[in-house]
C-alpha cells in the first residue's frame, strides 16, 4: 500500500514537471509566432536587426580594453582619415578623431555607454510607470486622480531646461543625468499603463478571478498586467531612439564636464566639432551616423511591434 | 470554520431588502448627481438543488443583482444570507421589511449582530473572513471571448481558482483540471492552448470548468448561452443539466431567453427596473402568469412554428430610467391592465394640465383665468392661476375638466386624482400616496406583486 | 425581382483565404419576405454586404456569381476591381483597381438607399454620432429621391378650410402624441414648413383666430418659387437615374441598340444640365434660397416616415443624437430610414438580436405591418428561427458559405428536409415545445466549421448522422425537391435513401 503511494506520488511530480515544461513551451511557441510575425515585415526585420547588432556591440565593447586608444604621439593626435578616404591610415577604418582617437573602437565604447544609460532610463521609467499606472488604474477614486494630475505636472516641465536645472543644483554627472530623466520619464507609461488598465479591468476574467478569491495583487500583476504590456514595448522601443539622442545632446552642449575623452557619441561628435569637422568630415559623420542608425532601428522596431502584437492581426 | 459551514440547511442563498445603487457623477467636481437604483429592494432565496431563474430585459438589474449575491460588489443596503435554514430566512426577511418600514433609509449591519443571523449574513464579514465562502459560490459570464484571460493557458486558468482555494499540491492540482476538462468535454490537449484557440461554445466550457474547480455549491449562471449559436446552445444546456445531476448543484440562472428558463428552471422570479415582480414554480408561471409585465414577456417570445401565432401583447414605449423609476408600481406606465390606484403620481399628469387649462385650446376652461404655473408637491399637483384667486367655482370647473379628461383615452393619470381642493389662493390636484403593490402569495409558492390581486389589509 | 447566382465572396486573411460565401443561390419574388437562416460564420451577412456592394476590398472582394436585379447584373463592371496575385514568397495579395471600383461604387450608389436599403444589426454604428437622426434620414432623400421632393413642391396648392379644420385639431388635441402626429399630417398636406407650425401651435395663451390668421399668412409666405429650379433639380435626378440604368444593362449584356442610343443621349442632356446645376449651387446664398424647400419639404417626409414606425412623437425625435434614443427607438429610425426611399428591398441583417423580447416583439409587428402598406421585398437574415417562422415567406438555410435548403416556410418548419435544417428545428428550445426537464435537449454535434479549411464534400458530413460515404468526397448541388423547395444533400438525390419521399405540401 504505501508502496503504491510512493509510486504513484514519483509519478505526479515526474507528470507535474512535465506539465510546467510543456506549458513553458507552449508559451515559447507563441512568442516565437511573434517573431517570426515580425521577421515577415521587412522593415521591423532591419530593425530588429540593427538593434540586435547595437547589443552586440554594446556587450562586446565590454570586453574591450580600456585605454589603448589615446595616441601619446602629438603628431599622431590630429584626426586621421579612414584607410579608404584617400590618403588614409592604413589598417584604420573609421579614421581617428581628435585627441588621436581610433574612432571606430571609440564609436563601439560609446554605443556601450549610451545604450546601456538609455536602457536604464527608458526601462526605470516603463517600470515605475507600469506600477503608478497599474495602481492607478486598479484602484481608482482618490489616488488615480492625484496620480494623474501629478503626471499631468511632470508633462509641462520642459526636459532639457529640467535637466540642466538639476545639473546645475546638484552635480554635473552621468548619475543626476539619469535621475532628472528618470524623473520625467515614467509618467507617460504611467498614462499609457492606467489607460490599458482601464480597458483589461471591463474584461469579465477579471471578475471572474476575483469570484475565484484571487487577491488584488494577484489580479493586478497575474490578470491585469501582462494584459498591457504590448503597448508598452512599443513605447519602450521607441523611448530607446529618443533617450540617447537627448544624452548625446546634453554631453555634446557639455552637461557632463569630461576632460580629456569621454567615449560618448554626443563628445565624439563633439570632438568632431573642435577639429575643424570640413577637413575632417568623418570625425562627426560617423558618430552621427551610429546614432542615426540606431534611431532609426528602434524606430522601425517599434512599428513592427506595435502591428505584430495587435491582437487582431494575430487570430 | 463556522458552525454552518458542516450543515447543509434548506436555502442556500437568500437575499433580504437588497439594494443597490450606483452614483450618477456629474459637473466639474464630479459630486453625485443621482443615483442608478439598480436594484432596489428585493428578496430572493434559492433553495439547496434548484434551479432559479431569474429573468427580465436589459437594465432591469438582473446582472447586478447576480454579482450582489456573489459578493462581488457590496450592497447599498440589505444583506446576502448562504445556506441557511428556512425559518431564519423569513423571520430574517419579516423583520428587514419591518424595520425598513420605520427606517426607509437603512444601510447594511456590518459585523455581527448578536440576531442569530451572524453566521448566515456573508454581506457583514470583512473580506478575509468571507473568503472560504468565495469558493462555495461561483460565477459563469455570458460571454466567453472576454471572461476568460487571453495570456493564459487553459491549464493555468482552470488550476488558479484550485490552488488559491484548496489546499492541493500543484500535481494534484493538475490532476483535478484534466479531470475537470473531461467533465466539460473537452480533451486533455486543449491544456495546453490558449483561449483564442478556441470557438465560443469551447470557451463556455471553459469558462464553466474554471467556475467548477473550487468545488462550489452555487453557480450564477449569469446569460450562458445568449452569445453561442443556436446549436451549441443546447450542448451548454444539457452540459450545465448534466453537471447539476452528477453534483447536486444549486443554479441561479440569469437570462432574457424564456426558452431556456422554462427548459431549465424549477422556479422563477421576474424582474422589472430593480424589483421582482413575480415569482412562481416554472410550470406555473408559464401556465398561468398574474402579472401583466410576465403576461407581456412571455406573449413576445416569437415561436418557432409559422402555423401558431400568439396573441402578443405590446407594450408600449420604451423601459423607464432606473434614474428616477415610477412611483407606485413601477410598471403602470406601460401596463395594459393599469388601474386609477397604481401609483400614478403628479408627474404622470403634469404636461397634460397645461394644455388641458389653456382656454384656447379647450372652450371649458374658458371662464379660468390664465394658468401661470404647474407645479409639483410631493402627490399633489398645484395650479396657480396667475395673480387671482381662484373661486369655489372655478374649483368646480377644475374638477370637471378634471372628471371629463379622465374618462378620455389616455386619462387614468387624471382617474387617479382623488380631490380637486382650493388653498392658498390656488387649486391643487391630489393624488393618492404612492405605495408599492405588496408581495401577495396567490398560490403556495406563486407570489406577485400587482394590486390585481387582493392586497393584504394594512 | 432579386435573383443571386453563383455569388463567391472571399476574404484575404494572414492565415489564407477564406470564402464566406462559396456559391449562393436564391430567389425573392416581387413583396416576398424571404429569411436567410444560419449560424454565426455561415456567411449570410456576407452575403448581404455583397447584394449592397458594401465588402471591404481588402481584405474581401467578391470573387464571381452574378446578382440579377430588375433586369440588371448588380455585379455587372465590377469584375476587374480586386484581383489576386502571388505576392512575394507566394503569399496571395489582393491588387485594386481604383478606377473601376470607383466607377462600380458611384453607380451602385444610386441603386443603394433608392433600390435596396440595408438595416444592421448595430443601429449605432451605421447613424452618425454628431447629426440629429431626423436630419440624417433627411440627408438620404434629398440625395436619392429628389424627383419625389420636387414634384410635391411643384405640384403645392392653396391653403384650404378642410386644412384649416385639421390645424384647428392639432391645436386642441389632449394628448401630446396625437397632437404631435396631427402636426405632422398637416404639415404634409398643405407642405408647409414643420417649425414655423410647430411654434404656431405650441405658443400657449393665444387666441385661435390669432392662430389661424398666422397660418393663412405663413402659406401666404411659402408659395413655392423658383419652380425652374425645381425643375432642373427633377430632370437631372430623372436623367441620371436612367443613364445609369440603361448603361448597366449595357455591361450586363441585356441591352438593346435603343438602350445604347439612349443612353448617350440622356448621358449627355445631363451633363449639359449638371454644369448649370453646379454653377448654381456654387454660390452660397443661391444655393441656401433654393435649397431650402426641397430641405423642408424632405423633412416633412422624414416625419412622415417616423411616424410609419409608430415613433410617437416624430417631430421631437427628429431633432435627437442618435445615443439619446434606446435601442428599441435607434432600430425604428434605422427602418424609417430604410424605408425613406420606398426601396424595391429592404435588407434587414439581424435587426431585433441585440433588442430585448418585448422591444423585439414591437418591431417584429412593426415590420408585419409594413410589409402589408409598403410593397417592397425583404430580405431578412437572422440566427434565430422563431423569427422567421412569424415574418417570412420563404425560407434559405446557409451552413458554412452555402445555402443547403430552400423553401416555403411553412414546409420547411413541417418537414425540413436537409439534415442540418433538422437538427437545427430540433434543437431550439422553444416556450412551447413540452420538453421532459430530464431529457437531454438534442444538438447538433461538433462546431461550425472553419472556413479556411472547409470539410471536404459537403461541408456539413462531419456532423452529419446520415452521412455516408459519397458526402466526404463529392458535394452535393443545390437541386430542386417537388415544386417549390431545393435541397442540397446526397439522401435526396438519385440512389439517395430518401429520393422517393415526397414531403408534405412540397
Amino acid at each position: 500500500m504505501g508502496a503504491h503511494v510512493e509510486v504513484r506520488r514519483g509519478i505526479r511530480s515526474a507528470s507535474g514537471r512535465a506539465e510546467l515544461w510543456r506549458g513553458l513551451r507552449r508559451r515559447l511557441d507563441e512568442y516565437s509566432l511573434t517573431l517570426r510575425l515580425l521577421l515577415k515585415r521587412p522593415l521591423a526585420a532591419a530593425g530588429l536587426l540593427i538593434t540586435l547588432l547595437y547589443v552586440g556591440i554594446a556587450i562586446a565593447a565590454s570586453f574591450l580594453p580600456d585605454r589603448d586608444v589615446l595616441q601619446t604621439n602629438f603628431t599622431t593626435a590630429y584626426p586621421q582619415p579612414p584607410w579608404w578616404w584617400g590618403n588614409g591610415t592604413p589598417g584604420s577604418w573609421f579614421g581617428t578623431t581628435y585627441p588621436g582617437i581610433d574612432l571606430g573602437m571609440a564609436i563601439f565604447k560609446a554605443i556601450r555607454i549610451d545604450l546601456y544609460y538609455s536602457s536604464i532610463v527608458v526601462l526605470g521609467g516603463a517600470i515605475v510607470g507600469m506600477l503608478v499606472g497599474l495602481v492607478a488604474g486598479y484602484k481608482g477614486g482618490l489616488f488615480d486622480e492625484g496620480l494623474m494630475r501629478s503626471t499631468d505636472v511632470a508633462y509641462s516641465i520642459p526636459f532639457l531646461v529640467f535637466a540642466i536645472a538639476v545639473a546645475y543644483v546638484i552635480s554635473r554627472d552621468f548619475t543626476t543625468l539619469n535621475l532628472s530623466l528618470l524623473i520625467l520619464w515614467w509618467p507617460p507609461y504611467a498614462r499609457l499603463v492606467r489607460s490599458q488598465v482601464l480597458a483589461v479591468k471591463a474584461n469579465m476574467f477579471v471578475e471572474a478571478a476575483r469570484a475565484a478569491g484571487a487577491s488584488d495583487l494577484r489580479i493586478m500583476f497575474r490578470h491585469i498586467l501582462p494584459n498591457t504590456l504590448a503597448p508598452v514595448f512599443v513605447q519602450v522601443s521607441l523611448d530607446l531612439g529618443v533617450v540617447i539622442q537627448i544624452f548625446a545632446a546634453l554631453i555634446f552642449i557639455g552637461f557632463v564636464p569630461h576632460s580629456g575623452y569621454l567615449p560618448e557619441l554626443g563628445a565624439l561628435i563633439f570632438y568632431g566639432f573642435g577639429s575643424e569637422p570640413t577637413s575632417y568630415p568623418w570625425t562627426i559623420l560617423f558618430p552621427g551616423l551610429a546614432l542615426v542608425i540606431f534611431t532609426v532601428g528602434v524606430n522601425l522596431l517599434g512599428d513592427g511591434l506595435r502591428d505584430v502584437l495587435d491582437p487582431r492581426l494575430r487570430r | 470554520m463556522l458552525p454552518s459551514d458542516r450543515q447543509a440547511h434548506e436555502i442556500l442563498v437568500g437575499a433580504v431588502g437588497l439594494k443597490k445603487h450606483f452614483p450618477v457623477k456629474g459637473g466639474v467636481l464630479r459630486r453625485t448627481i443621482a443615483q442608478v437604483r439598480a436594484v432596489d429592494g428585493v428578496d430572493l432565496f434559492v433553495r439547496r438543488g434548484e434551479t432559479l431563474a431569474l429573468v427580465g430585459e436589459s437594465g432591469c438589474g438582473k446582472t447586478t443583482l447576480g454579482r450582489l449575491l456573489l459578493r462581488l460588489i457590496p450592497p447599498t443596503s440589505g444583506e446576502v444570507l448562504f445556506n441557511v435554514p428556512a425559518n431564519l430566512y423569513a423571520s430574517a426577511r419579516d423583520r428587514w421589511q419591518r424595520t425598513a418600514e420605520e427606517d426607509g433609509a437603512m444601510r447594511s449591519p456590518k459585523g455581527p449582530q448578536g440576531d442569530g443571523l451572524d453566521p448566515y449574513a456573508i454581506t457583514r464579514l470583512r473580506t478575509r473572513a468571507f473568503k472560504p465562502f468565495r469558493r462555495r459560490m461561483q460565477p459563469v459570464f455570458q460571454d466567453p471571448f472576454t471572461s476568460l484571460d487571453p495570456r493564459m493557458l487553459v491549464k493555468d486558468i482552470l488550476a488558479e481558482p484550485i490552488l488559491i482555494n484548496n489546499q492541493m499540491t500543484r500535481p494534484e492540482a493538475m490532476e483535478r483540471v484534466a479531470q475537470l476538462l473531461q467533465e466539460v468535454g473537452l480533451r486533455p490537449d486543449h491544456l495546453y492552448r490558449f483561449p483564442h484557440e478556441f470557438s465560443g461554445g469551447q470557451r463556455q466550457r471553459i469558462a464553466i470548468a474554471r467556475a467548477l474547480a473550487p468545488e462550489p455549491e452555487f453557480l450564477l449562471l449569469d446569460e450562458p448561452t445568449s452569445a453561442l449559436d443556436v446549436s451549441v446552445q443546447a450542448q451548454i444546456l444539457n452540459l450545465l443539466k448534466d453537471i447539476q445531476r452528477r453534483q447536486g448543484l444549486t443554479y441561479l440562472l440569469i437570462t432574457h431567453n424564456l426558452s431556456v428558463v422554462r427548459h431549465m428552471a424549477d422556479r422563477v422570479a421576474v424582474m422589472y427596473l430593480g424589483r421582482i415582480v413575480e415569482e412562481a414554480p416554472t410550470r406555473e408561471l408559464f401556465e398561468s402568469p398574474l402579472h401583466p409585465y410576465t403576461k407581456a414577456l412571455l406573449s413576445a417570445v416569437p415561436v418557432p412554428d409559422p402555423k401558431r401565432r400568439r396573441e402578443k401583447i405590446l407594450l408600449p414605449g420604451d423601459v423607464p430610467s432606473p434614474v428616477d423609476p415610477p412611483t407606485g408600481c413601477r410598471f403602470h406606465t406601460r401596463c395594459n391592465a393599469v388601474m386609477p390606484h397604481c401609483g400614478w403620481s403628479p408627474r404622470d399628469a403634469a404636461s397634460a394640465t397645461a394644455y388641458l387649462f389653456d382656454s384656447s385650446r379647450n372652450p371649458h376652461a374658458s371662464t379660468l383665468p390664465a394658468l401661470s404655473e404647474v407645479s409639483m408637491e410631493g402627490n399633489r399637483l398645484r395650479l396657480l392661476f396667475g395673480g387671482s384667486r381662484p373661486s369655489e367655482a372655478q374649483r368646480q370647473v377644475v374638477a370637471d375638466l378634471v372628471r371629463g379628461r379622465a374618462a378620455e383615452a389616455g386619462g387614468m393619470a387624471f382617474q387617479a386624482i382623488r380631490e380637486v381642493v382650493l388653498e392658498e389662493g390656488s387649486i391643487v390636484l391630489e393624488f393618492p400616496p404612492p405605495l408599492e403593490p405588496a408581495w401577495v402569495e396567490v398560490s403556495p409558492g406563486h407570489s406577485v406583486a400587482c394590486y390585481l390581486y387582493p392586497q393584504p389589509q394594512a | 425581382m432579386l435573383s443571386v447566382q453563383g455569388l463567391q465572396t472571399e476574404f484575404l486573411t494572414p492565415r489564407g483565404v477564406i470564402r464566406a460565401a462559396d456559391g449562393v443561390d436564391f430567389d425573392i419574388q416581387e413583396g416576398e419576405v424571404l429569411g436567410l437562416v444560419g449560424e454565426s460564420g455561415c456567411g449570410k451577412s456576407v452575403t448581404a454586404l455583397s447584394i449592397m456592394y458594401l465588402i471591404p476590398t481588402p481584405p474581401g472582394r467578391i470573387a464571381s456569381g452574378a446578382i440579377w436585379f430588375r433586369g440588371i447584373n448588380l455585379l455587372a463592371g465590377s469584375e476587374n476591381e480586386a484581383t489576386v496575385r502571388r505576392g512575394l514568397g507566394g503569399k496571395p495579395k489582393l491588387v485594386r483597381n481604383d478606377t473601376a471600383l470607383r466607377r462600380h461604387r458611384a453607380r451602385m450608389a444610386k441603386i443603394r438607399g433608392r433600390e435596396v436599403s440595408m438595416i444592421f444589426q448595430e443601429p449605432m454604428s451605421s447613424l452618425n454620432p454628431v447629426l440629429p437622426v431626423g436630419y440624417q434620414i433627411a440627408e438620404v432623400l434629398i440625395y436619392q429621391r429628389r424627383k419625389v421632393i420636387c414634384d410635391r413642391l411643384l405640384a403645392r396648392r392653396e391653403i384650404t378650410d378642410e386644412d384649416l379644420e385639421l390645424f384647428k385639431e392639432a391645436v386642441t388635441h389632449p394628448d401630446a402624441a396625437q397632437r404631435e402626429r396631427l402636426l405632422a399630417d398637416f404639415c404634409l398636406q398643405t407642405a408647409l414648413p414643420v417649425e414655423k407650425v410647430a411654434a404656431i401651435i405650441d405658443r400657449s395663451g393665444l387666441q385661435m383666430e390669432e392662430r389661424l390668421a398666422r397660418i393663412r399668412r405663413l402659406s401666404e409666405r411659402t408659395k413655392t418659387r423658383h419652380a425652374w429650379f425645381l425643375r432642373l433639380a427633377r430632370e437631372l435626378d430623372v436623367l441620371e437615374s436612367e443613364w445609369i440604368t440603361r448603361e448597366w444593362r449595357v455591361l450586363s449584356g441585356v441591352a438593346s441598340s435603343e438602350d445604347d442610343r439612349r443612353r448617350l443621349a440622356a448621358q449627355a442632356q445631363f451633363r449639359s444640365r449638371q454644369a448649370l446645376f453646379r454653377l448654381v449651387m456654387s454660390i452660397p446664398v443661391l444655393r441656401r434660397i433654393l435649397m431650402r424647400p426641397i430641405e423642408e419639404e424632405a423633412r416633412r417626409r422624414v416625419l412622415e416616415q417616423l411616424k410609419n414606425v409608430r415613433i410617437s412623437e416624430p417631430h421631437k425625435v427628429y431633432n435627437e443624437y442618435p445615443h439619446e434614443l434606446s435601442g428599441g427607438m435607434q432600430q425604428r429610425v434605422m427602418i424609417a430610414m430604410a424605408l425613406a426611399c420606398d426601396p424595391a428591398l429592404m435588407i434587414a441583417d439581424e435587426p431585433t438580436t441585440s433588442l430585448d423580447v418585448t422591444t423585439q416583439a414591437q418591431i417584429l409587428t412593426l415590420v408585419r405591418d409594413l410589409r402589408e402598406r409598403i410593397h417592397s421585398s425583404i430580405l431578412y437574415i437572422t440566427h434565430d428561427l422563431a423569427v422567421i417562422a412569424e415574418l417570412c415567406d420563404r425560407v434559405a438555410v446557409m451552413y458554412a458559405g452555402k445555402i443547403v435548403e430552400e423553401a416555403p416556410v411553412g414546409d420547411l418548419f413541417a418537414h425540413p428536409l436537409h439534415p442540418y435544417t433538422e437538427g437545427l428545428l430540433e434543437s431550439i428550445v422553444s416556450l412551447d415545445k413540452e420538453v421532459p426537464t430530464d431529457a437531454p435537449l438534442p444538438t447538433i454535434a461538433g462546431t461550425v466549421p472553419d472556413l479556411l479549411s472547409p470539410p471536404s464534400g459537403c461541408r456539413f458530413h462531419p456532423r452529419c448522422k446520415y452521412a455516408f460515404a459519397r458526402c466526404k468526397t463529392e458535394e452535393p448541388r443545390l437541386l430542386p425537391q417537388g415544386e417549390s423547395r431545393r435541397v442540397a444533400c446526397f439522401l435526396y438525390e438519385e440512389g439517395g435513401s430518401r429520393a422517393t419521399e415526397r414531403p408534405a405540401g412540397a
